[in-house]
């Protein structure tokens, strides 16, 4: 028998909370293993302790293992990053503060201590041409981290659209309050996507790499044959353009760029 | 010659007065205006009577009529086969106005230029022409002329030369480029980036910013030069080539004169005019040159400066009270990398507090040297009395001359400090605010939390269903708006209500007839049947089918349009409702079952055509 449908009402409250339920799910069990976290907590705790009683060469090898299972914390990177200071590897410590940074890259701590090593290696590192405006962009671009940015989007996302659905019912009083949260959610996702979209871009495809050798000859071409550019020190940070073989095609933030031997960078 | 002039027309006339004027030098001019023909006028005038070899001059033969004429011959010229040719040529129209005892008459003017764009690679007297030129009636030769051809060297010559062959990394060597124009060479301009040529083995600058002309003797003969001079740092050790810098520059044919814009003021006080440019580049051989490493055993605060120093401090008072403030004041100067300069090493200022020094840089040409002048001016405050005397200030630095390591020091420094007056008279009082300053600098602490680590490079957009939480708001709300607006619709439309809701009407009636099939109540059941009938006809159509007769029932059907086979159906169905329920009809359940099959099949058909 044919009936006329009347069944919006029916799919709204069946499909609604199904979607969220399943997406709630699918990111709870994407999280590491219960396991590995515990083994990495207890070794990270025990590196601290290290630590503080100035044993890094112990310190290290804890946090070492931590990192080891699978973790990426920007705490433990940020600690095996001091160690490594204290060691004096600073080539090392710069490549860990920046995946620190990568993680989280609000952190006072892991800024400061990125600026105060960068600031003991004998390169300095060429800075790209920037202005008011453009160091404005680039301090709220790198205000949040990818995660943060992605739940913001979709709650602005939502906010838009119950706001639009409240705004039906709402008398005139709160329709015109309504109406002005949607368009600043709107607003506010606008200006938020580009920064995202980049974020994951640069997630995606740029990847930097940190000279850990004492000193690097960087050649015109991937190989020993070619003309020797300049020499780079411990410390220097590059953008990997592509990998050949053993050797990479790096880029300075100033443009300048040309080959390195693969195994005397750390992929950041 | 003669004959030529007196033929010279109004136009002719004017060229060759500007001609005149322009060049200073007389270029043979032919014109003659026909008589025989008045429609139709030619001359001839040539650019230049003196030129290099390769330098394109031009004869122009201009023939003007009073209308317009498409497809006028060439002339004929002789004496082109010691030249280059390139042929082009070029409109314009013009007009008169007169007025003779009050009438205005206009007349317009036709010019067609047949130009020829001549050039001589050898040198010698060579003769143009003669020239003829014959349209129609009009026929006239035009004469000819004399063109010298003199033997022009090449535009520009560009000699590097390099102060030394060898040198120590860091030391300065100036980089000279002598270029030596000659006549009609105009607009030089280096490579604006130099960087780039020079490599990025050197660190240089550039020691003077406007490019002057000297006056040097070659080969006994003064010449004309221009020396660019280029100060140079090697930056690392080893074979260092400098590569060829190109050098534009405009080539200008004679005549031709142009107001310089390059960093060479030199051709304002040429003379040229009338001719062409033609843009080149001479380009400067490179040199090579080895880069010696410095020695081992640099002293600890060394930092990369080669060269001669000095380096001077003096103190502002010599004399002061413990509070109070003198300013050290240490110069140091020398011809090395101006960045290497750094801080000097300050003696023993342990009874002193020192602040960080405000720091200024000069850079000066003296002769053929860079030599950079850099001033630290420290505040420095006594905090006990005493009678010090201040150790040198020392920089280290290495001299490529004697091949080793050397310290520019100052003169000792005799201070007298004498009791301040807020320690006398306000014993354990601090003396004076001051700025919180650094000590020392380290990294910051590790962080400590007993929270447990989490994996936090597991990024949301690479899962699938991240995705899924953005599309459930548009959906709802796109239903809720649907929902509203189809409530909003009913409520003003009585009629559609009814007609819309006529599924959910016939869907309960027929459960209550399904609940009466299921009791065995026969005249329940009819009953339902024949309300889910009658009110689904009843609902579609907007008309009240309760109360009519059959017969009423039937004619209201087939008004509507419904067909003959659905209204016997509907008067069938009908029937055998009224049957079960008033007389005493079916009471066994397959004939129950065939009412309701048959009463669906008839809902079916008015759900179809209603």
């Amino acid at each position: 028998m044919d009936c006329p449908a009347k069944t919006p009402g029916f799919l709204l409250r069946a499909a609604f909370p199904l979607l969220w339920l399943l997406a709630i799910a699918s990111l709870a069990s994407a999280s590491a293993s219960p396991e590995a976290l515990k083994r990495a907590t207890a070794a990270y705790k025990q590196a601290n302790a290290a630590y503080e009683k100035t044993d890094y060469a112990k310190a290290a090898e804890l946090y070492r293992n931590a990192i080891d299972e699978s973790v990426a914390d920007p705490r433990l990177y940020f600690n095996y990053g001091n160690c490594l200071f204290r060691l004096n590897q600073p080539g090392m410590a710069i490549l860990y503060y920046e995946k620190a940074r990568k993680l989280d890259p609000n952190d006072q701590d892991i800024a400061y201590n990125l600026r105060f090593v960068n600031a003991q290696i004998i390169d300095k590192n060429p800075a790209a041409e920037s202005n008011a405006l453009t160091r404005a962009i680039g301090f709220a671009h790198s205000a949040f981290s990818i995660n943060q940015g992605l739940w913001t989007s979709v709650g602005l996302f939502s906010l838009i659209f119950l706001a639009a659905i409240l705004a039906l019912y709402a008398g005139a009083a709160f329709r015109g309050a309504l109406i002005a949260a949607m368009v600043l959610a709107a607003l506010a996702l606008l200006a938020l996507s580009p920064s995202l979209y980049f974020k994951i871009k640069e997630q995606e495809s740029l990847q930097y790499g940190v000279v850990l050798k004492p000193a690097v000859e960087m050649f015109s071409g991937p190989g020993e044959t070619f003309q020797v550019l300049t020499q780079v020190h411990e410390g220097t940070k590059f953008e990997i353009v592509e990998t050949r073989g053993d050797w990479v095609s790096v880029k300075l933030a100033n443009g300048k760029g040309g080959f390195v031997r693969l195994a005397d960078l750390g992929k950041v | 010659m003669k004959n030529f002039r007196e033929g010279i027309g109004a136009t002719g006339a004017r060229a060759f007065r500007f001609s005149i004027l322009r060049c200073a030098f007389c270029l043979l001019t032919f014109a003659f205006s026909s008589t025989a023909y008045a429609e139709v006028t030619a001359e001839a005038s040539l650019s230049s009577a003196q030129v290099g070899t390769g330098e394109p001059f031009q004869l122009t033969v201009q023939v003007t009529s009073d209308e317009k004429v498409d497809g006028l011959p060439w002339p004929q010229v002789q004496g082109l086969e010691k030249f280059t040719v390139a042929k082009s040529t070029g409109n314009t129209q013009s007009s008169q106005t007169s007025i003779i005892n009050g009438k205005i008459s206009s007349r317009a003017y036709f010019v067609t230029n047949f130009i020829y764009t001549l050039t001589a690679a050898k040198p010698g007297v060579f003769q143009v022409g003669p020239i003829h030129y014959a349209y129609k009636a009009y026929e006239k030769d035009l004469g000819s002329g004399n063109v010298t051809v003199v033997k022009q060297e090449a535009g520009l010559t560009s000699q590097p030369s390099l102060s030394k062959k060898s040198a120590f990394v860091g030391e300065q060597l100036l980089y000279n480029l002598r270029i030596t124009p000659s006549q009609g060479v105009q607009q030089i301009n280096l490579p604006p980036d130099l960087q780039k040529l020079i490599g990025e083995k050197f660190w240089f600058q550039r020691l003077d910013k406007n490019v002057e002309a000297k006056v040097v003797k070659v080969n006994g003969e003064n010449v004309r030069v221009f020396d660019v001079r280029i100060v140079l740092f090697p930056l690392l050790a080893g074979k260092a080539d400098l590569a060829g810098i190109p050098v534009d520059y405009q080539q200008a044919s004679r005549g031709q004169r142009r107001r310089s814009g390059s960093v060479f003021d030199m051709f304002d006080d040429q003379f040229f005019s009338g001719g062409s440019v033609v843009n080149l580049t001479a380009m400067a051989n490179p040199i090579s040159m080895e880069v010696r490493p410095l020695p081992p055993g640099a002293p600890t605060d060394f930092t990369g400066s080669v060269g001669e120093y000095s380096l001077a401090a003096a103190a502002d008072k010599t004399a002061l009270a413990t509070g109070d403030a003198m300013t050290l004041t240490v110069t140091i100067r020398g011809d090395g990398e101006p960045k290497t300069i750094t801080k000097p090493k300050l003696p023993d200022l342990s009874q002193f507090e020192v602040f960080d020094p405000e720091v200024s840089t000069a850079t000066a040409v003296q002769g053929s040297t860079l030599i950079t002048t850099k001033t630290f001016k420290y505040v420095v405050v006594p905090h006990r009395k005493g009678e010090y005397n201040l150790a040198p200030v020392a920089f280290s630095y290495f001299d490529p001359a004697k091949r080793e390591y050397a310290e520019a020091k100052s003169q000792p420094i005799a201070i007298s400090v004498s009791q301040g007056k807020e320690v006398a008279s306000t014993g354990n009082r601090i003396m004076s605010q001051r700025e919180i300053t650094d000590i020392g600098s380290d990294i910051r602490h590790i962080k400590s939390g007993s929270e447990p680590l989490q994996s936090e490079d597991d990024f949301l957009y690479k899962h699938p269903w991240f995705w899924l939480l953005f599309p459930p708001s548009p959906v709802a709300f796109a239903m809720i708006f649907l929902v509203r607006n189809r409530g909003r619709k009913l409520a003003g439309d009585a009629t559609l209500k009814r007609k819309t809701l006529a599924g959910a009407q016939l869907k309960r009636r027929l459960k209550e007839a399904n609940e009466a099939l299921k009791q065995k109540n026969a005249k329940e059941f009819y009953k339902a049947l024949s309300q889910a009938v009658v009110g689904l006809a009843s609902d579609k159509l907007n008309v009240e089918f309760r109360g009519l007769t059959l017969e009423d029932a039937k004619v209201q059907l087939r008004k509507r349009g419904i067909t003959e086979a659905s209204v016997n159906e509907y008067e069938k169905v009908l029937q055998l409702c009224d049957f079960g329920q008033f007389g005493g009809g079916a009471r066994d359940e397959k004939a129950w079952k065939e009412s309701l099959d048959a009463a669906e099949n008839l809902l079916r058909m008015l759900d179809r055509e209603l």
